[in-house]
């Protein structure tokens, strides 16, 4: 593996509500390198987003606290960083899109202006020159007739065209880091299918270093090189997808895989899903915040909080007790 | 929740039931599933939300002390408000006239009481008014739409597009001056936000998916609407005429102000601060006290209202 | 088996109007044009496509919660589209509908209680114990009924929304996106409960989904859907082994599997653009204007068919109907 680009490192991001403190992002570690795509994968609430927007800067704080942790981008801390410093890393050199990106395009200025807008906030570029590199982008990224859908407004675009607009934009200024936090859940397969086809196009061309957050495993299968399972804001495992999918050592991701419905085989029986649903981040149970739901689970389970350690090699990490008994169960994906 | 049973729940039993995973922990609005039984009725939650909200709580103490104050007026003035005593007239407060004495000798403080009781009536009365012609106007035309929605939505804009002051001063002019015509023209010419308010809230709800579900069952046109749209939409329109009672009572002490409310004699708070505004910088007690009046009932009933928009949204607990 | 719904030609055009003052209709949103399929009792047919495309239209034709613009529905041989209104009443009985919104579908002001309650009472039907039983078998419990929709969890409350669909016992249950709000080990559980739930009753269902996974797992039929019309329907694995309509092929290859080798070793099928606006659909083939095969694959001459004729949904010898000229059976998984 070539030397990271962008780590974190033990980030805990909690909430501070009036019904408690919300442990969104509770210890979590994980770094990308150049050219390589880091799949985060977790159900709703295990506190994917927080961690990608914590390394935005873009959590509210408060109610947000950073209890600890640092994120380094090329050796230098974020968190500790000056605000100036930050600014200039953050849309520049690491920039984000999101799930829905009418929240991201303002509505009442034309796509173009808006990406020439971002280009100009950090290079010093007249204007001209800014609105023609923005139609450029616009055709880079698939959008036919750029001239022309330039000078029109968000609403006057498709949701695959939108999010095609937004990664124009977030590549507006060749980042080295690209943060994509569900980019093609709203959109249709087909559509899916397209923007996957370009981000994978854009990061050969500029060895760009992607986060792709999902709930999707599937996409993660098809386009990331490693992947971070999350459950309740902490990493459950990490590794190269194929460690993850067909030697699995947590049993959430274990389970995961076979609560999944597969469109690439004949039936064979009932799925087997995970027992109960995930905790409130309020109330995390003690111990092993699985032990509710885990068919592994003993009074160790209960008690102590597993360390996330090597299991297989150096590069495949599991925080579970017993996780040596979870390889003994075939993995669905091996099939 | 005040009632926490630290029962868990029964271990599941069946396949089935052990998917549900109905033990163990839930999500954050899932809370009160972890924390045991509850068998409360849907007025005993509203009432436990209001209860929590602070303000709404001074609130419906400030209310209710402007109450007590119209219903026991004869108890607690401690004269008859209308009684003139010349040889007292424009005293400073004292322990023998707590808000002083007007021109006439009159006792302030026992005017204020008795003052309470127009604002109460007029203020209730006319905001039921406007809710019994909002309420069947809103309805039949968020329900029934086509061209009665047409027809009531213009008059409505009508109505809405007349300043209420303004409006009641052509009111009154017609049928003089006294309680009825104030409350009359003050109702008609608050229907109108209370109709737009149901009528919108009825379009957005009988679109809503338990509003098909409902269908899908079977449910009758009847039942849709008591059961289903009007609990749903109505919210907003009683917190709406709840801070809409406040709206009233500015207007009608307005209108005595201005002289087109109540007849001059009558105890009202308008009027006493009509008539110690002549007194401005020197006697200042006399518009001071009825004001603070106003302000206070009209505080409490927004409180209050507050209060109730909270009590009333089901996904506060 | 029998056919326990017969849909014919079924056509559901939105009219978009216009004026201020006097409305007049300026074009129509042609959601659903003309469909037909069969349910047979027991089954589980699974309509898919993409966004828009009318599943969710089709469903409510189906019931009848929307009046179709033309065509019929038969439901046990009776043509469900000429019911009045006390007999439709009757029929709301058999046949009943799970929504894809747990959070929208479910009554904020009303206790679980009374959701359950609701289908006894509008029909007059005995309901002591009934709300227990019910709850006893989506897999929650009878405490459960006190509470109100937004004390539970996604799941739980799709649950509850699947225990108001078979209060009644009815022969039909139409699912419009049943799981797609849910997450993964969740979509797992409902599933499970929507199949026992099968067994046990003798359900039939009518399954709305564009997730392909969960419909080659719970399905027994496909109908893919395309810009309100059926491109192709076959049995489950018929379809995903011998996709022969290009959308079909291109759908199937656009969704992702668990599994990084076979991944790798897909082939993916991209159609440009986005799908056109249903007010104004391209003549002849919808598809036309993303069809890969219609853009590197077919000479002039054929493309003229496209463009001019609307294909037909028949059986051109891949052993299911599809509705392209030039369909031809592709491996894809
Ligand atoms: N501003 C906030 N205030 C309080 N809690 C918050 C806030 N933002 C997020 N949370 C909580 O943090 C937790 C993690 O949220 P996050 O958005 O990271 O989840 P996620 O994994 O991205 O889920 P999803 O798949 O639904 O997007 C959740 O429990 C959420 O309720
Ligand atoms: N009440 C309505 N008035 C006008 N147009 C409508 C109405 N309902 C649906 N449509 C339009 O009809 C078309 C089909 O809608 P439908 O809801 O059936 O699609 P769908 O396949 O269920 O899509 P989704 O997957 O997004 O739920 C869409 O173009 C939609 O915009
Ligand atoms: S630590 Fe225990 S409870 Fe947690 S995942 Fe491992 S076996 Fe299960
Ligand atoms: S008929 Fe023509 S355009 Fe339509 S799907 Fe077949 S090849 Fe493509
Ligand atoms: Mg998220
Ligand atoms: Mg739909």
């Amino acid at each position: 593996m070539t030397e990271p680009l962008l780590s974190v490192e033990d980030l805990r991001v909690h909430f501070h509500t009036d019904a408690g403190v919300v442990k969104a992002v509770d210890g979590v570690s994980w770094s990308v390198a150049p050219g390589e795509t880091l799949g985060i994968v977790g159900e709703s609430g295990s506190g994917k987003s927080v961690s990608a927007l914590a390394v935005m800067g873009l959590v509210p704080v408060p109610p947000a606290r950073y209890e600890s942790g640092r994120i380094l981008f090329k050796g230098r801390d974020l968190i500790a960083a000056d605000e100036k410093e930050r600014r200039a890393i953050r849309g520049k050199e690491i920039s984000m899109i999101f799930q829905d990106p009418l929240t991201a395009l303002n509505p009442v200025f034309r796509v173009g202006h808006q990406i020439a807008e971002v280009i100009q906030a950090h290079e010093k570029i007249g204007r001209i020159p800014a609105r023609a590199k923005a139609v450029e982008l616009l055709g880079e990224v698939g959008i036919p007739n750029p001239r022309q859908r330039a000078r029109e407004y968000p609403h006057q675009f498709s949701g695959g065209m939108r999010q095609r607009a937004m990664i124009a934009m977030a590549l507006a200024l060749d980042p080295l880091v690209l943060l994509a936090d569900e980019p093609t859940t709203a959109l249709d397969v087909t559509v899916q299918a397209q923007i996957m086809d370009l981000l994978i196009r854009l990061q050969a061309d500029r060895g760009t270093a992607i986060v792709l957050i999902t709930h999707d495993l599937g996409l993660v299968a098809g386009h990331a090189d490693r992947v971070l399972v999350m459950y309740a804001g902490k990493v459950a495992e990490l590794g190269t997808i194929d460690d993850v999918y067909y030697r699995p050592r947590h049993p959430y991701t274990l389970g995961l895989l076979n609560s999944l419905a597969r469109m690439d085989q004949r039936r064979t029986d009932r799925l087997r899903p995970i027992i109960g649903q995930p905790p409130s981040l309020i109330r995390v149970p003690p111990g092993c915040a699985f032990h509710p739901r885990c068919p592994f689970a003993t009074d160790v389970c209960r008690r102590d909080v597993p360390a996330l350690e090597p299991k297989d090699g150096p590069d495949h990490l599991a925080a579970c007790h017993h996780a040596d008994q979870v390889e003994l169960q075939q993995s669905p994906a091996a099939s | 929740m005040t009632e926490v049973a630290p029962t868990q729940s029964p271990a599941p039993a069946g396949e089935i039931t052990l998917e549900a995973g109905a033990g163990g922990f839930g999500n954050v609005e899932n809370e009160a599933t972890v924390l045991g039984i509850r068998q409360q009725t849907q007025f005993g939650d509203v009432r436990r939300r209001f209860f929590r909200h602070k303000l709404a709580v001074v609130g419906l103490v400030m209310v209710g002390l402007v109450f007590l104050a119209a219903i026991a007026s004869p108890v607690i003035a401690t004269r008859p408000p209308k009684a003139q005593d010349l040889t007292n007239t424009l005293q400073e407060p004292s322990s023998a006239h707590w808000f002083g004495t007007d021109e006439l000798g009159r006792d302030q403080f026992s005017r204020v009481i008795y003052g309470s009781r127009i604002a109460v009536t007029v203020g209730l009365a006319s905001i039921i008014l406007a809710l019994v012609i909002g309420v069947t106007l809103g309805a039949v035309s968020g329900y029934l739409g086509r061209g009665w929605d047409a027809v009531i939505m213009r008059t409505a804009d009508v109505f809405f597009a007349f300043p209420l002051i303004i409006g009641a001063i052509v009111v009154i002019l017609v049928m003089g001056r006294g309680v009825t015509p104030v409350v009359i023209s003050l109702g008609i010419f608050s229907w109108a936000t209370i109709a737009r308010l149901l009528r919108s809230s009825i379009l957005s709800i009988r679109e809503a998916e338990y509003v098909e579900a409902a269908r899908s069952l079977g449910a009758g046109k009847w039942r849709i609407v008591t059961r289903h749209v009007l609990p749903n939409s109505m919210a907003p329109v009683l917190v709406y005429a709840m801070v809409s009672v406040a709206t009233a009572i500015v207007a009608e002490a307005a209108l005595s102000y201005l002289g087109a409310g109540v007849q001059p004699d009558v105890p009202d708070w308008g009027n006493m601060i009509s008539a110690g505004q002549k007194f401005f910088g020197f006697k200042d007690y006399l518009w001071f006290f009825p004001s603070m009046a106003v302000v206070f009932t009209v505080l409490g009933f927004i409180f209050v209202g507050d209060g109730l928009r909270d009590a009333l949204d089901p996904r506060l607990r | 088996m029998t056919a326990l719904v017969e849909v014919e030609n079924l056509v559901k055009h939105y009219p978009i109007r216009s004026g201020i003052v006097f409305k007049h209709d300026v074009g129509a949103v042609k959601a659903v044009d003309g469909i037909s399929f069969e349910l047979a009792a027991g089954e589980t047919f699974a309509i898919v496509g993409e966004s828009g495309c009318g599943k969710s239209t089709t469903a409510r034709c189906v019931l009848r919660l929307i009046e179709p613009t033309s065509g019929t529905v038969r439901f046990d041989g009776e043509d469900i589209t000429a019911a009045g209104t006390a007999r439709l009443r009757e029929l709301r009985r058999e046949m009943q509908m799970i929504f894809q919104d747990p959070f929208a579908s479910l009554n904020p002001r009303m206790t679980v209680r009374g959701i359950l309650r609701e289908p006894f009472r509008i029909h007059g039907l005995e309901e002591d114990g009934k709300v227990e039983d019910l709850l006893e078998m989506v897999g929650l419990l009878p405490e459960h009924a006190s509470r109100y929709p937004h004390e539970f969890s996604g799941g739980q409350r799709q649950r509850v929304g699947i225990a108001r669909a078979i209060a009644l016992n009815p022969k039909l249950i139409v699912c419009d996106e049943p799981v797609s709000a849910l997450d993964v080990s969740i979509r797992a559980q409902v599933l499970n409960l929507l199949e026992d739930l099968q067994k046990q009753l003798g359900l039939t269902y009518l399954f709305i989904a564009h997730d392909l996974s969960v419909v080659r797992h719970i399905a027994n039929r496909v109908a893919v859907m395309y810009l309100g019309t059926m491109v192709e329907t076959a049995a489950t694995d018929d379809l995903f082994e011998r996709p022969s309509h290009p959308y079909t092929q291109a759908l199937i290859s656009a969704v992702p599997v668990p599994d990084p080798n076979r991944e790798r070793s897909r082939r993916r099928i991209l159609v440009s653009g986005d799908v056109p606006s249903p007010v104004n659909p391209p003549s002849g083939c919808r598809f036309r204007t993303r069809c890969p095969k219609f853009a590197n694959e077919l000479s002039e001459a054929e493309r003229q068919r496209c463009v001019d004729e609307p294909p037909a949904l028949v059986d051109r010898g891949e052993g299911h109907p599809t509705a392209c000229h030039y369909s031809e059976a592709r491996t894809l998984v």
